[in-house]
């Protein structure tokens, strides 16, 4: 058979290399000759020079003829600058003209001091911060860049970096070429750059430079000519002056924009139509909060701090911060261009992400609200200067893994009395500022809001953001802003937009966390109830009494939002579904796929874990099981408490509906598609329940249990079982001393259990003797299965092994439960009197340990 | 309204016109000639091509039609193909680079994605004699070639 005559089309070949990863467009180009001239090009699309990328190897061993770069080089179109290591990369090839996207970094570490220069010189001039890690880099105590606030009288320099007559030392004047080799490839590709990443530029100058007047280069002025830019990512950078002006000017055709820890002030710009009042109240209420956050260690220019103090001076009047600006433009005629004609702030802006911005949140939230009309993705991590507190405490105490592995940073480590007492309180600020009128997000697709331990919105903030996502008509008739904005001269012809479809629009996924389940919340929500298919309420990790607060919501969004498709949410309580039941809410949205909502029994707080399931109660309980059932597309439950750790929660006051057949598990029958299964405990599972899933959810892949990620290490040895009197099945007991032999056998068992039809756990391996050692035991576990018969019978020689001694209290109750036999909807019979003794067992042994 | 096919070997295909205008070599023919009840040959596909061409095209006739200009962007890039294309796509490798052929000549764009896309799967992780074994493709370099162009993406490799 020869060769597909598809594989030697050109066009084709192309597609086919589009979809190839670096390594196999290697391997192709490897293959024959014709294949060489299709694929080298896909070797060379995209040089990577981060942290792990694989350019970094183009310098390591030998390097290639400058030649023969600059001939491979022609085919790239990203090219990503991790660190200023290494000279040489940034005089790749004269030819790079197609690039779509350039990122480029300030990161200087690794950058050593230069051969040429004596040690003890260049340790003079190596900038501290240098062998700072990033966390605290990113961090405003950075204070000699900070330094690098430029007074106006230095702006003239800026803008003509030529003139400055600055001696470097040697490694900085190489950092120095490296900049004009990025702003010679900067210029090169005009025509075809998207996007632009820029992060710690201020790491580019070193303290001899800021006293000589310089400042950190920026590209933004330039990037102005860049007619295609769509996309930019700026973090960690402080802009001033005039990129301030031409950030604002960027950001009238931007359709991209992430903001991490920029030291801009996003509500200040110069002041245009129809906005001056709420600059000038922006203004007033911006100074007393930068003050107190200037205080705080904020990363505030001098230069800013400057004029806050003298617009407050001068009356609280913006008119000094916008000169400012315009003085900026006129040193930039680009910028002069869009100066006036700006009728809102991100007028194409289809996804926003906001990182630790140190602005008070009220005002942001107006920002975004107000003026992003064609708005689709919003991130918004809710990370201000606080933040930096917590994380050099937690760093300092050692957690910093931790810190890693949560996106945000929780404070679950630290006291809230630290807390209280050292972060500055956040004042409610949305009373403080203009409400403007209800605006629109006609595209809006998702809203994530990250918010830290502490919180930040209010439930009135995500209020007014919930409501800002339905279309109101007659507002958009009333602001003209918000209809078409005029093209800016330098922006692309626009892309096409569709006329906003017709109302209710709302958004399609949110994932935030109110702190208090007002009225006025759940009625935002239910507006979205057709709309709503993605929904992740992060709980709080400090305050677990909070968790209480959203129940009602979720009970709501379940039984009104018919176009569910996930939802994530702690905690919801038996009672509400049973209230939601009674007034006929029936739940609604069967198109869920993933379902991970804590159900849990009790609210009240100090309820033990041990608390025994009454009659009425597992009445509800099935009912619970009922509802589940009707969710006949899930195919992920999930109903551990997520994310927090066990240890930090003793005597957490809420338990998980147990997962078992005689409290109704059998109704879930229905859920045939069930793949995942995650669960707080194994210990709440018997073994009958388990061949009950095995037999009914045939496409079950994975079992997780939460609780086992934190046993990995086993005692070489187990105690002996304790003959007689082991425990199993229920009540997951945690007392710190008394964990019992038993319970371990248990977990061990039931993996057994799962790992025999080949369903993925995440318990830690146990060794295989553990089950050995105790397999004279294991026909006492088995045996549980029929514990309910056994139980059924009150005699004493009739008690299952487990049962206890005839003068453990429990046992006096025994009798009085079995008595109360009124209630008939219970299906299987003994179950009803049945339901204490496990538990109450469970507790006798503990007692005993 | 209906749109009569020919295929290479003269079979007639009936489809609706929505289903045929997913191929825009087809579109545009319609759009140039008006509608009319004279049949479209296709010359370029046979029958058992142009059946599978026709399933994909019922299959995704409601899809919305696709955002040209944008093929070139690397952070375009995915290799996630839907369940059912997938399953569509379960043939055996001469109908697969068929189905390409008459994607790229019906100037089917998705479908010519998923095609694509489906060969890249089967590269990923080859070594390139293994990728030559594949698909039947005769080494052409003389050793010192294939050795200097090893040498060149020594660095693209992964270690």
């Amino acid at each position: 058979m020869d060769a597909p005559t598809a594989l030697f089309i050109n066009e084709i070949c192309h597609r086919i290399g589009l979809f190839l990863d670096l390594q196999s467009a290697a391997a192709c180009s490897t293959v024959c000759k014709t294949w060489h001239t299709y694929f080298d090009p896909f070797v060379w699309h995209e040089l990577d020079f981060q942290g792990s990328g694989k350019a970094r190897g183009l310098f390591r061993d030998k390097k290639m003829e400058t030649e023969l770069l600059a001939r491979k080089t022609r085919h790239t179109q990203s090219i990503l600058y991790g660190t200023f290591l290494h000279r040489d990369q940034f005089n790749l090839g004269p030819d790079c003209n197609r690039l779509h996207t350039v990122y480029i970094s300030g990161n200087t570490e690794g950058w050593g001091p230069d051969k040429r220069v004596p040690p003890k010189v260049a340790a003079a001039t190596t900038d501290p911060s240098h062998t700072e890690d990033d966390a605290a880099a990113a961090t405003p105590s950075n204070t000699e860049n900070d330094v690098a606030t430029t007074t106006p009288s230095n702006a003239d320099n800026i803008a003509n970096p030529a003139s400055t007559q600055v001696v470097l030392a040697p490694v900085y004047s190489e950092r120095r070429e490296c900049i004009e080799s990025c702003k010679k490839l900067l210029r090169k590709n005009r025509g075809t750059l998207r996007t632009l990443c820029l992060s710690k530029m201020d790491r580019l100058i070193n303290n001899q430079e800021i006293r000589n007047g310089s400042s950190p280069w920026n590209p933004l002025v330039t990037c102005l000519l860049h007619t295609n830019l769509t996309t930019l990512e700026l973090k960690s950078i402080a802009l001033r002056g005039k990129h301030v002006a031409a950030f604002w000017a960027l950001c009238q055709r931007l359709e991209t924009l992430e903001l991490e820890y920029v030291t801009l002030d996003l509500l200040r710009l110069p002041a245009y139509d129809g906005r001056k009042a709420l600059a000038r109240s922006v203004a007033a209420s911006q100074l007393d909060h930068k003050l107190s956050a200037a205080g705080s260690g904020g990363a505030l220019s001098k230069r800013n701090a400057n004029q806050n103090a003298t617009n407050g001076a001068t009356g609280q009047d913006d008119s000094n911060s916008t000169e400012s600006y315009q003085n900026g433009d006129e040193q930039d005629e680009e910028v002069e261009e869009n100066d006036g004609h700006v009728s809102c702030r991100f007028p194409r802006l289809k996804k926003l992400t906001l990182s630790r911005m140190g602005d008070s949140d009220a005002h942001i939230l107006n920002l975004i609200v107000s003026d992003c009309p064609r708005l689709q993705n919003l991130k918004w991590n809710l990370l201000g200067d606080e933040c930096f507190f917590r994380d050099k405490f937690l760093l300092f105490l050692g957690y910093q893994r931790l810190l890693s592995r949560f996106n945000t940073n929780f404070i679950t480590f630290v006291p809230k009395s630290f807390v209280r007492n050292i972060l500055p309180s956040t004042p409610n600020l949305i009373a403080r500022q203009p409400k403007l009128g209800k605006t629109t997000w006609p595209f809006l697709e998702s809203v994530e809001i990250n918010e830290p331990g502490s919180a930040r919105l209010s439930s009135e903030e995500i209020v007014y953001l919930l409501d800002a996502t339905t279309v109101n008509n007659n507002t958009r008739g009333n602001d003209p802003a918000l209809l078409s904005p005029p093209l800016s001269p330098t922006s692309r012809p626009s892309t096409p937009t569709h006329p906003p479809p017709s109302p209710p629009v709302t958004f399609k996924s949110i994932r935030t966390r109110p702190v208090v389940c007002s009225p006025a919340l759940i009625e935002s929500f239910l507006r979205h109830s057709q709309t709503l298919v993605h929904v992740h309420f992060m709980p709080k990790y400090t305050d677990y009494n909070d968790w209480s607060k959203l129940s009602p919501l979720i009970q709501e969004l379940l039984s009104s939002c018919v176009n569910l498709e996930y939802i994530q949410a702690s905690t919801l309580y038996v009672k509400d579904i049973i209230a939601g039941l009674q007034k006929n809410q029936e739940w609604v949205c069967l198109k869920l796929k993933e379902f991970r909502v804590y159900i849990a029994r009790e609210e009240e707080n100090g309820v033990s874990y041990l608390k025994p399931i009454k009659k009425a109660e597992a009445n509800d309980l099935q009912r619970v099981f009922q509802a589940i059932s009707r969710l006949e597309r899930v195919e992920v439950i999930e109903m551990d408490r997520i994310g927090v750790s066990l240890k930090y929660t003793i005597g957490y006051p809420v338990i998980s509906i147990p997962f078992q057949l005689r409290y109704g598990l059998a109704q879930l029958k229905t859920l045939t598609k069930v793949r995942e299964l995650r669960l707080y405990s194994v210990q709440f599972l018997s073994a009958k329940d388990v061949r009950w899933m095995l037999d009914n959810w045939r496409n079950l892949e994975s079992v997780y249990f939460f609780d086992a990620s934190h046993r990995t290490k086993f005692p070489k040895k187990w105690p002996p079982m304790p003959v007689g009197k082991p425990i199993a099945g229920m009540g997951y007991c945690h007392i710190k001393k008394g964990y019992s032999v038993a319970l371990k056998v248990w977990d061990c068992y039931i993996y057994s259990m799962f790992l025999q039809h080949g369903i993925e756990i995440n318990r830690p391996k146990y060794p295989d003797a553990y089950l050995e050692e105790y397999k004279e035991s294991l026909h006492l576990l088995e045996d549980y299965e029929s514990e309910d018969e056994i139980c059924g019978d009150t005699k004493d020689d009739a008690k299952p092994w487990w049962a206890l001694d005839e003068d453990d209290e429990p046992v006096a109750q025994t009798p009085q439960m079995n008595t109360d036999t009124t209630v008939t909807e219970v299906q299987e019979t003994q179950v009803a009197e049945v339901l204490e003794t496990p538990v109450t067992n469970a507790l006798a042994c503990i007692a005993v340990a | 309204m209906t749109i009569t096919l020919t295929s290479l070997d003269n079979v007639e295909f009936k489809v609706d016109k929505d289903v045929a205008e997913r191929s825009i070599l087809i579109k545009n023919m319609i759009d140039d000639i008006g509608e009319t009840d004279a049949p479209i040959p296709l010359p370029n596909v046979s029958s058992a091509v142009l059946t599978k061409v026709i399933e994909y095209c019922e299959h995704h006739r409601h899809d919305p039609p696709q955002v040209q200009d944008e093929s070139d962007d690397p952070r375009k890039r995915s290799n996630d193909i839907e369940e059912w294309d997938m399953k569509f796509m379960q043939v055996d490798q001469e109908m697969l680079f068929e189905i390409i052929l008459a994607a790229n000549y019906l100037d089917i764009k998705p479908l010519l994605d998923v095609g694509c896309k489906t060969v890249a799967n089967i590269i990923k992780g080859k070594t390139p004699e293994e990728i030559r074994k594949v698909f039947n493709i005769v080494n052409d370099f003389t050793p010192e070639e294939e050795a200097q162009i090893k040498k060149e993406n020594e660095w693209a490799e992964d270690r």
